[in-house]
């Protein structure tokens, strides 16, 4: 090391004066950085929030497949109920085929308008060669196990 | 010694690690190194305004590029470090922007009488600083660093990210330009 370098490392250094600048700038900071919050934790939260709402949607969907159908019906503001109604009735109808009966015997004991459909059941009817048939009623969209109940036993 | 260094480089670690989690931890960086980066700039930027303009956009960029700071080696790169390259890149950027404005305050220089006041060989650090204007930016740096400063030639090598003795072949090679302008009074 040479003098002009120990000299120059001798020499008194100015100092800046301790201004008010350093707290103002820190004020400044903590309102910019700390008070607000970041714009990407605003965006996370906003995409977050959303992505939980699509999933909530598609797990609805999975569920129960008439939100969707009534979601779509309002989102494209055509909702009529009677027409879901409609829809539900015509799967069922596919599954099942109404029959007429004609008892003119049961038609004089009872007034139809006093009944209401209260409940569907499936009648099926087994066959044998060697034993006489056999008609087995079930409710329809009951639990499997208490599903058949045999009413008729053989012989009906 | 080398002891208590060694926990503040760890302190100072878990410190920077804090503030990267929560942002309201750099309050202790900005106390302990607002004073530090605060003078290295009042060397080269004498101007209050300009100066606190300066300091605002360091701790600012420091701030916002804070999760950017990585832990390379803990020798090589340090939190002050990291912190006066961004006080010396936002220095260059301010003279590149005021470019224009020193070539013709040079041109009016180059035109003044030289100081005729008689230059013994004590100055003083208003006359260093005056020698410093015509020094490039990277001398201008390299010496408020080293003698303004007082950092050590490895601390320096760590901000300006170069070895150890390329800073003292620059450090030598930008002292005798000073040298130079001191003898010469080619500091008015």
């Amino acid at each position: 090391m040479d003098k002009f370098e120990e000299k120059l490392l001798q020499i008194k250094v100015d100092k800046p004066e301790a201004g008010q600048f350093q707290q103002q700038l820190r004020r400044q900071l903590i309102e910019k950085y700390v008070k607000e919050k970041p714009t990407y934790q605003t965006h996370f939260r906003l995409a977050f929030g959303l992505a939980c709402l699509l999933v909530f949607f598609a797990v609805l969907t999975v569920a129960d497949p008439r939100v969707a159908l009534k979601l779509n019906e309002l989102t494209w503001n055509n909702f009529q109920p009677e027409k879901m109604e409609q829809r539900s009735n015509d799967a069922f109808a596919r599954e099942l085929e109404y029959t007429t009966i004609n008892n003119p015997q049961l038609m004089q004991q009872i007034d139809a308008g006093e009944y209401e459909e209260e409940k569907a059941y499936i009648i099926r009817k087994y066959r044998s060669h060697n034993n006489k048939p056999v008609m087995v009623v079930s409710e329809y969209k009951s639990q499997p196990g208490s599903m058949i109940k045999q009413t008729s036993g053989k012989g009906i | 010694m080398k002891t208590n260094e060694k926990d503040k480089t760890v302190n100072e670690r878990e410190i920077v690690i804090k503030a990267k989690k929560d942002i309201r931890e750099f309050d202790r960086l900005y106390t302990k190194y607002y004073p530090r980066i605060n003078s290295f700039v009042y060397h080269r930027v004498p101007n209050e305004a300009e100066r606190n303009d300066i300091v605002s956009n360091i701790f600012n960029k420091a701030m916002r590029k804070l999760g950017t700071f990585r832990f390379l080696d803990s020798r090589k790169s340090s939190f002050s470090s990291w912190l006066y390259r961004i006080a010396i890149s936002e220095i260059n950027q301010y003279f590149r922007n005021r470019q224009r404005q020193d070539r013709i305050v040079g041109m009016v220089r180059h035109n003044e009488t030289p100081n005729t006041e008689d230059f013994s060989y004590e100055f003083s650090y208003k006359q260093v600083k005056k020698a410093m204007q015509n020094l490039s930016e990277n001398d201008q740096n390299i010496i408020a660093l080293r003698f303004f400063e007082k950092l050590k030639h490895q601390e320096i090598a760590e901000i300006l990210n170069k070895k150890e003795g390329t800073v003292k072949v620059r450090l030598h090679r930008a002292l005798n330009r000073l040298r130079q302008n001191l003898e010469g009074g080619n500091f008015g």
